[in-house]
C-alpha cells in the first residue's frame, strides 16, 4: 500500500552561482546579436581600409593634378576628383586614417582617465567626492561639444589638441559612469560586485568601453570641428575640412563633399549599431524590447 | 511644499553656477602665455595689446579679476567684441533668439512626432504586427545615428541649392513670419529628425513596458478596449521617461545648432561662436559659452520640476 | 444551493496552450465546469496548474499566443465568450463578469486618482455623467468597508494601504454589478490578518448581492468558509470537485489528500514534529505524460496509473475525482511522505 513516493526528477535546482560569463560566451552573444553583425559589416571595411591606406595603391592623396579638377566619379577616381585635380577617394581614406586615430586615442585617454577618477570618488566618498562630482557637474553643463571647441579655441591647431580636446570632452561623462557603477546604482550590485572581481578585465570591457567608446560621437566630434575650420587643419586631410573644402562647390561638384559625407553616415550609423548592440547585450538594465 | 524643493534644486544649483562662470572666466587667462598678445598675434602694436590687457581685466589678480567678473555679469555687462567693438550684450541680443527659436522649434517638433510615432509603433508591436514595428524601429536606429551635420549637407545640396525651395542666406526679421518659417525650415528639420528617432524609441519602449503593467490589465478586464488602455494608462505612464529625455535632448540639440547654423549660414550663436573661435574674439568666446550653459542648466531644472509635476509618486 | 435560474458560467472541454508544435505549453487541458447563480466556488492548484490561465480565459483576456481548443467552450452570463467580437466582450468584461487581480500594489494606475479610476468603467458601462458616477462610487467604497470615502476617492493609490487598494478594486469590479466575479489570488498579496478581512468581505459581498464568485488560490486555509464547492487542479485538470465540507473532511484524490495534509496546524505531534508535504514538483507542462499528471509524486500510485489516464469518478457524495484508486475506502491518515 505504501508505494515509494518517487520525487519526480524535473531537473536539479542551480546552486545560485555568480555566473561569469566565460569570454567565448559573452563574444559569442556579442556576435550574434543582429545590430552588432551590421554595424561590424559596415565599419570592418572602411576601417581595414583606414588602417592600412599607406600600403595601399591609392595614390598620393596629396598629389594636385590641375588638368584633372572637377572631374565627377568615374572608374578613374570613384570619388572623383576637387578643385586642386586630388582624388577624393584617395583623400577620404587618408581622413578616415587621421579621425580614426583621434576617435580612438581620445576614447582610450577618456576611458582611463574616467575609471581612475570615478573609481576614487566612489571609494574615497565625501569631500573628494564632492570636488570630482562638483567638477563633473560643472563640465557637463555645457551642451554638447562645447567644451571641446572651447577646448581646442584654447589649444590652437593641431592633432595632438584636438585629441586632448575631444578626451576633455567626454571624460566627465566616463567619470559619471564609473563612479556610478561602483556605487552599485546601476543594474544589480551583488551580481556586478561580484563580476568585476572575479574578471575585470572583462567587465571594464563590458561595462564602460564598448558601450561608450564606441559611441559615434567620439569619432564625429574631430571632424565636426574640423569642418569649422578647427582642430585639424590643411594640409592634414581629415573628413572634416575635406567636406569643408568643397561646400563652395555644392552645387556643381557636389561629390566633393557628399562622397566623403555618405561614408560619414556610413560610420557613425555603423558605431551606433555596435553601440546599441554591445549595449543591448552588455547591459541588462535596458529592456529593449523588440527589433534586434 | 512645492516651494521647498524648488528652493532647494536652486540652492544645489549654486555651485555648478559659480563653476560655470568660473569656467569661463578662466578661458582667457588659461591662454598660453600672455594672452592679449596671443588673441592679437604677433604683428600687433604694444597699444593695442595694452589696450587689450587692460580691457579684459588681465593685470589684476585672480580673485579680485574675478570678482570684477561676477560684478559685470550681473549687471549684463559681457564685455565687447574685438572684431565688431561693439557690447557682446547687444550681439546677443539678436543672435539669441535665433538659436532658441531653432533649437525649441526642433524639440518641440520633434518631440511631438517622436511620441506619435513612437505609441504607434509600440501598438503595433502590441498587436503583433511584428513586421511593421520592427521596420520602424530600425529605420529610427538608422536615423538616430546619423550625424545631424551630414543630413544637413545632404539637405543644403538638395533643398536648398538643386531645387531651391529653402533660401539659402538671409537676415532673419521677425516681423516678416513667411520669411522666417522659410530660413528656419531646413535647420528646424534637420535636427528635428535625429529628435524624432531617439524620443520615438524611447516612447515606444516606455509604452511597451507600460503596456504589459498590471494596471492595464485591470483595466482591460473592466471592459476597456485596447486603444483606450494604451492611450489613458499607457501614454501618460510611459511619458515619464519622455519627458526626462527631454531635458537630455534639448542639451544635444543646443550643441547640434551650432554646426546646423553654420551650414546654413543663419546668424544664431552658433555661428557667432564659430566666427568668435576662428577669429580668437575670446569676449565673445565667453560669454556666447556661459550663456549656452546657462540655457542648458535652465531647461534641466524647469525638466525636472515637470517631471515631479507629472509623477504623483515623487514629491514637487 | 438552490440554482433555479440557468447557470452563471459554463466551460466545457477547455484547452489553453501557448506556443506550437512538441514545445507548446499546455496550460489548461480539459476542464469543465459549472457555476450557478450566486454559487461560490474555490479552484486550488499550486502555481503552474494553470489557474490563472483558466481566469483569464473566462473573459477572454489571453494573451495572443494563446491557443485555445476548438472545441472549447466559456460561457458567462449567456455570452459565448471564445467567439465574441472585441467590442462585445469589452461590453461584458466589467459589467457582466469582472476580473480582480493578485497584486494590488501595481494594479492601479499610479498617475490617476483613485476616483477616476473607479469612476472609468462605471461611464463606460452605465453611460452616466461624471457627478452621478462620483456618487455612484462612493456608495461602492462604503459596501467595500473603506471608511472616508471621499477622501479615497481623491487620493493616488501610492497613498493607500494593499488592502485599501485590494478593496478599490473589488469595488471597481463590482461596478456593473456582474453575473460573476473572479479573483485570482486576490489576498497572496496581503497581510495575513488583511486576508482573512478580504475572504470575509467577498463572501458577505456575495450574499448580499447574490453574485457568483470564482476564487483561485493556492492557500486551501483560506477556502473553507468562503465556497460551496471547491474544485482542485493539477496540471491543467480538475483532478477532484465537490462541496466544501466533503472536499474538507473526506478528500478523495491524493493529492487534495497531500494538500489537507499540509495545512499548518497546531498540533503536528503525530508526524513528529514536522509539516508534511507532498515531494516532487509539478510536472512540466510542455512533456505531459499519458497517464495521470500526478503519478510521479502520489504516494500509493498503481501501475496502471502511469500508462492509462484516470477516469472521472462521481461519487454520492456530490464529489467527482480523477483517480484510479477513487472508489476505494481511504482514512484521512494516508500515507503522505514526511521530508
Amino acid at each position: 500500500m505504501t508505494a515509494t513516493a518517487t520525487p519526480l526528477d524535473v531537473g536539479q535546482a542551480d546552486a545560485a552561482t555568480v555566473e561569469v560569463p566565460p569570454r567565448f560566451d559573452m563574444a559569442r552573444r556579442l556576435l550574434r546579436t543582429r545590430r552588432l553583425q551590421f554595424g561590424l559589416a559596415m565599419l570592418a571595411p572602411i576601417a581595414l581600409l583606414a588602417l592600412f591606406e599607406p600600403l595601399l595603391p591609392f595614390g598620393d592623396s596629396n598629389a594636385s593634378n590641375l588638368q584633372s579638377r572637377f572631374l565627377s566619379p568615374s572608374l578613374d577616381h570613384l570619388f572623383g576628383t576637387d578643385a586642386l585635380g586630388r582624388d577624393v577617394l584617395a583623400r577620404t581614406v587618408a581622413g578616415a586614417r587621421i579621425s580614426l586615430v583621434v576617435g580612438v586615442a581620445a576614447a582610450f585617454a577618456s576611458v582611463s582617465i574616467g575609471i581612475v577618477l570615478g573609481t576614487v570618488a566612489a571609494y574615497f566618498g565625501k569631500w573628494v567626492d564632492s570636488t570630482i562630482s562638483g567638477l563633473v557637474n560643472v563640465l557637463l553643463a555645457f551642451p554638447g561639444l562645447l567644451i571641446g571647441l572651447t577646448a581646442v579655441a584654447m589649444f590652437g591647431a593641431g592633432v595632438g589638441q584636438v585629441i586632448l580636446a575631444v578626451s576633455i570632452a567626454f571624460t566627465p561623462r566616463a567619470i559619471r559612469l564609473q563612479r556610478s557603477l561602483v556605487l552599485g546604482i546601476k543594474g544589480h550590485p551583488y551580481m556586478d560586485a561580484a563580476r568585476m572581481v572575479a574578471a575585470p578585465t572583462r567587465w571594464i570591457l563590458a561595462r564602460h568601453i564598448v558601450p561608450n567608446t564606441l559611441s559615434p560621437m567620439l569619432v564625429v566630434a574631430s571632424i565636426y570641428m574640423s569642418f569649422m575650420g578647427l582642430g585639424i587643419v590643411p594640409p592634414t586631410p581629415s573628413w572634416g575640412n575635406i567636406i569643408k573644402d568643397g561646400e563652395p562647390y555644392l552645387r556643381e561638384s557636389w561629390w566633393i563633399s557628399l562622397m566623403p559625407a555618405l561614408l560619414l553616415i556610413l560610420v557613425a550609423i555603423a558605431l551606433h549599431l555596435i553601440a546599441d548592440g554591445a549595449r543591448q547585450v552588455l547591459d541588462p538594465t535596458e529592456h529593449d524590447r523588440g527589433a534586434k | 511644499m512645492g516651494g521647498s524643493y524648488v528652493l532647494r534644486r536652486l540652492y544645489h544649483l549654486v555651485p555648478t553656477l559659480l563653476g560655470v562662470i568660473t569656467l569661463t572666466f578662466l578661458v582667457v587667462r588659461l591662454l598660453p602665455g600672455d594672452p592679449a598678445l596671443y588673441i592679437l598675434g604677433e604683428n600687433s602694436t604694444q597699444a593695442s595689446v595694452d589696450a587689450l590687457r587692460d580691457q579684459l581685466n588681465l593685470g589684476e589678480p585672480l580673485p579680485s579679476a574675478w570678482l570684477s567678473y561676477m560684478g559685470s555679469l550681473l549687471t549684463g555687462d559681457l564685455g565687447e567684441s574685438i572684431a565688431y567693438r561693439v557690447p557682446v550684450s547687444e550681439i546677443l541680443t539678436s543672435v539669441l533668439p535665433v538659436t532658441v527659436a531653432i533649437a525649441t522649434s526642433a524639440l518641440v517638433l520633434g518631440t511631438i512626432l517622436g511620441v506619435t510615432i513612437g505609441a504607434v509603433a509600440a501598438h503595433l508591436a502590441s498587436r503583433g504586427r511584428a513586421g511593421l514595428d520592427h521596420a520602424l524601429t530600425s529605420t529610427s536606429i538608422v536615423l538616430e545615428g546619423t550625424p545631424p551635420f551630414v543630413v544637413a549637407l545632404i539637405a543644403l545640396l538638395f533643398f536648398v541649392l538643386r531645387l531651391e525651395w529653402f533660401p539659402a542666406v538671409g537676415v532673419i526679421d521677425w516681423g516678416d513670419v513667411g520669411g522666417v518659417v522659410e530660413r528656419l525650415a531646413m535647420p528646424v528639420g534637420v535636427l528635428a529628425i535625429g529628435e524624432v528617432a531617439t524620443i520615438g524609441r524611447i516612447t515606444r519602449t516606455s509604452t511597451l513596458d507600460s503596456l504589459g503593467n498590471d494596471y492595464v490589465r485591470t483595466a482591460r478586464a473592466l471592459g476597456e478596449s485596447s486603444v483606450s488602455a494604451l492611450t489613458h494608462h499607457g501614454l501618460r505612464n510611459s511619458l515619464l521617461p519622455v519627458i526626462t529625455m527631454v531635458g537630455l535632448s534639448f542639451g544635444r540639440l543646443l550643441g547640434g545648432t551650432i554646426v546646423i547654423e553654420v551650414i546654413f549660414s543663419l546668424p544664431g550663436m552658433g555661428s557667432t561662436l564659430i566666427d568668435g573661435i576662428v577669429g580668437r574674439d575670446y569676449p565673445v568666446i565667453q560669454a556666447l559659452v556661459l550663456v549656452y550653459a546657462l540655457l542648458y542648466v535652465f531647461v534641466n531644472l524647469l525638466t525636472d520640476l515637470l517631471y515631479r509635476l507629472a509623477d504623483p509618486r515623487v514629491e514637487l | 444551493m438552490n440554482g433555479t435560474d440557468a447557470p452563471v458560467g459554463v466551460v466545457r472541454d477547455l484547452h489553453v496552450s501557448f506556443g506550437k508544435g512538441e514545445r507548446a505549453v499546455r496550460a489548461v487541458n480539459g476542464v469543465d465546469l459549472e457555476l450557478r447563480p450566486g454559487e461560490r466556488l474555490a479552484i486550488v492548484g499550486e502555481s503552474g496548474s494553470g489557474k490563472s490561465v483558466l481566469s483569464l480565459s473566462l473573459l477572454n483576456l489571453l494573451p495572443k499566443s494563446a491557443t485555445i481548443g476548438d472545441t472549447s467552450v466559456v460561457e458567462v452570463a449567456g455570452n459565448d465568450m471564445l467567439h465574441m467580437s472585441e467590442s462585445s466582450l469589452n461590453g461584458v468584461r466589467g459589467s457582466q463578469v469582472s476580473l480582480v487581480f493578485q497584486d494590488p500594489m501595481t494594479s492601479l494606475d499610479p498617475v490617476l486618482r483613485v476616483g477616476r479610476q473607479l469612476e472609468a468603467p462605471l461611464r463606460r458601462h452605465l453611460g452616466i455623467s461624471r457627478a452621478e458616477a462620483r456618487q455612484r462610487a462612493l456608495k461602492l467604497l462604503s459596501e467595500v468597508r473603506i471608511p472616508a470615502a471621499e477622501r479615497v476617492l481623491d487620493s493616488f493609490p501610492h497613498e493607500l494601504s494593499g488592502g485599501m487598494r485590494q478593496r478599490v478594486l473589488i469595488a471597481m469590479a463590482l461596478s456593473g454589478d456582474p453575473e460573476l466575479l473572479v479573483a485570482d489570488e486576490p489576498t497572496t498579496a496581503l497581510d495575513v490578518t488583511v486576508q482573512a478581512q478580504i475572504i470575509r468581505l467577498l463572501t458577505e459581498l456575495s450574499e448580499e448581492r447574490h453574485t457568483a464568485m470564482i476564487l483561485v488560490t493556492h492557500d486551501l486555509g483560506i477556502v473553507a468558509r468562503f465556497a460551496h464547492r471547491v474544485a482542485v487542479m493539477y496540471a491543467g485538470r480538475f483532478v477532484e470537485e465537490g462541496p466544501v465540507d466533503q472536499i474538507f473532511r473526506h478528500p478523495v484524490h491524493p493529492y487534495t489528500q497531500g494538500l489537507l495534509a499540509s495545512i499548518p496546524r497546531p498540533d503536528l505531534r503525530s508526524t513528529g514534529g514536522l509539516l508534511p508535504q507532498i515531494v516532487g514538483t509539478p510536472p512540466d507542462p510542455t512533456a505531459l505524460p499519458p497517464g495521470c499528471s500526478f503519478e510521479p509524486r502520489c504516494p500509493v500510485a498503481l501501475e496502471r496509473c502511469r500508462t492509462e489516464a484516470p477516469p472521472l469518478v462521481v461519487l454520492d457524495s456530490g464529489q467527482q475525482a480523477e483517480c484510479w484508486r477513487a472508489g476505494e475506502a481511504t482514512t484521512t491518515e494516508t500515507a503522505v511522505a514526511v521530508s
